[in-house]
């Protein structure tokens, strides 16, 4: 039992140990403050849909401190996911990535998902996000979100933010894309 | 009246097959059973049964260690108890090569997925003699013993092929063991294939590159394992995949998952994952 809880601890921990020693603009926890002398931007996330369907993937401000953005990705009416893929693209002369917390849909019963995100030098977030073991998949009823991530914004203007390759997955083994999907993300900007 | 200690006759004489100094030739074990009455032991050895030309005390313990030997000569040993009475007939003769040493491979690591001929050179190879390495999934074939300083095999270092677990990474030992059972041993290590890592390869759009569809995968299968592997699997899971089980411990775990995460949103360029590899739609 000892064994299996240690591992248990290494599945969620690994990822966050490597988020934080191999990507130098991404890790996990809270968002980090304001930088100096950045205080004049202020940031915002507007979401390409208000109102997101059944059967969504989309990104909604969760949340502005100067400038940082949080974004939250949600899904919205679609039943037994077990996991999800995706990129987000952006401007990076007009965005960093600095980090991501977890959302609330995938632990659902207790299980301790594992997510995986980097940022590539040419403004791509590649995005993983998954519940662990035998266990079904979660539910979200109405929106859920799937997982935060916070944005420096580094100079005044506006940048798309589009989802590419999206894919959320149920609990069959191997696990399988859930028909149907519509993605929807949205615009970052900063004055 | 003073009676005198009599000297019991020595019975056993063995070779150690264990516990030498490695990367040392020309060395050999000895142990013996004990004699009651004893206070000491002398040995003897030479190259010729019976013809003494070296001795030494070995003290009171049972156990000598010889060295300075010839490699790829068979030597003689006997050994004598010894007390204030004087020193009892010889122990029954043993003779063996020194321990086998084996002082250079062709191959000190290799990859999961490879086979090769193995070469390795040293000394005190006989005919008979066994090549075995700790790992299951290193299977040595066509073991030829091709004089005493060298021996050739056919190494398969498993997965060659999908669904097969692969060898476990790591250094093992890799023994000679001579028919005796003395054994040489040295250090080969299994490097993991990290071209195994990308576990889905069916979605068309990102099949070439690590990313989230390759966690999802994984992540399903995290903490199943197999028997015989890993002496903390309790029970074999029937949904543990080898193909899953990069580094071949047994488990499909964190460990690796973390090899997963080492070449995330890297796409294969012949050795690793890079960015600079992926497709510009995947940068």
């Amino acid at each position: 039992m000892r064994t299996i809880l240690m591992r248990r601890v290494l599945v969620v921990a690994l990822p966050l140990l490597l988020l934080a020693a191999t990507a130098c603009s991404s890790g996990g926890g809270p968002a980090p403050g304001p930088g100096p002398g950045s205080n004049t931007l202020n940031g915002a996330f507007t979401p390409e849909l208000a109102n997101p369907g059944p059967n969504t993937m989309s990104a909604a401000e969760a949340g502005t401190a100067a400038e940082l953005v949080t974004v939250a990705i949600q899904v919205t009416d679609m039943q037994n996911v077990f996991g999800s893929a995706f990129d987000l693209v952006y401007d990076p002369t007009l965005a960093t990535f600095v980090g991501w917390s977890a959302g609330s849909l995938l632990e659902q019963g207790g299980n301790s998902p594992l997510y995986q995100v980097s940022a590539t030098s040419s403004g791509r977030l590649v995005v993983g996000a998954s519940r662990s073991g035998a266990v079904g998949g979660a539910d979200a009823n109405g929106t859920v979100t799937l997982i935060h991530l916070t944005f420096r914004m580094n100079v005044a203007g506006s940048s798309l933010l589009t989802f590419q390759n999206t894919s959320v997955e149920d609990n069959s083994n191997p696990p399988q894309a859930i028909p149907g999907l519509t993605a929807a993300g949205g615009t970052l900007s900063a004055i | 009246m003073c009676k005198r200690t009599k000297i019991l006759i020595m019975a056993v004489l063995a070779l150690l097959a264990s516990g030498l100094p490695t990367a040392q030739a020309g060395v050999i074990g000895l142990s013996w059973n004990p004699s009651a009455t004893a206070t000491g032991y002398q040995v003897y050895y030479g190259i010729e049964p019976g013809v003494w030309t070296n001795s030494f005390p070995a003290g009171g313990t049972t156990q000598a260690l010889v060295n300075g030997l010839t490699d790829c000569v068979t030597w003689y040993f006997a050994v004598s108890a010894t007390n204030i009475a004087g020193e009892s007939p010889l122990s029954s003769i043993v003779g063996t090569l020194p321990r086998p040493d084996i002082n250079a491979a062709s191959h000190d690591a290799a990859m999961q997925g490879s086979i090769f001929t193995l070469e390795l050179s040293g000394a005190n190879f006989e005919q008979g003699a066994l090549l075995t390495i700790d790992n299951p999934g290193v299977i040595l074939e066509s073991v030829n013993i091709d004089s005493c300083n060298g021996i050739s095999a056919l190494a398969t270092v498993e997965a060659l092929l999908p669904g097969v677990r692969p060898a476990q990474v790591g250094a093992f030992a890799l023994k000679v063991t001579n028919p005796n059972g003395v054994h040489g041993a040295r250090d080969f290590e299994v490097l993991i294939d990290p071209s195994r890592f990308n576990v889905n390869t069916v979605t068309a759009s990102t099949q070439d590159r690590l990313d989230g569809l390759d966690l999802v995968w994984l992540s399903q299968l995290i903490d199943t394992c197999t028997q015989p592997a890993s002496p903390s699997c309790g029970s074999p899971d029937p949904r543990y995949n080898p193909d899953y089980d990069f580094d071949g411990d047994g488990w499909v775990d964190g460990d690796d998952l973390a090899y997963l995460a080492s070449g995330w949103a890297g796409c294969w360029d012949g050795s690793g994952w890079s960015e600079v590899a992926c497709p510009e739609n995947l940068r």
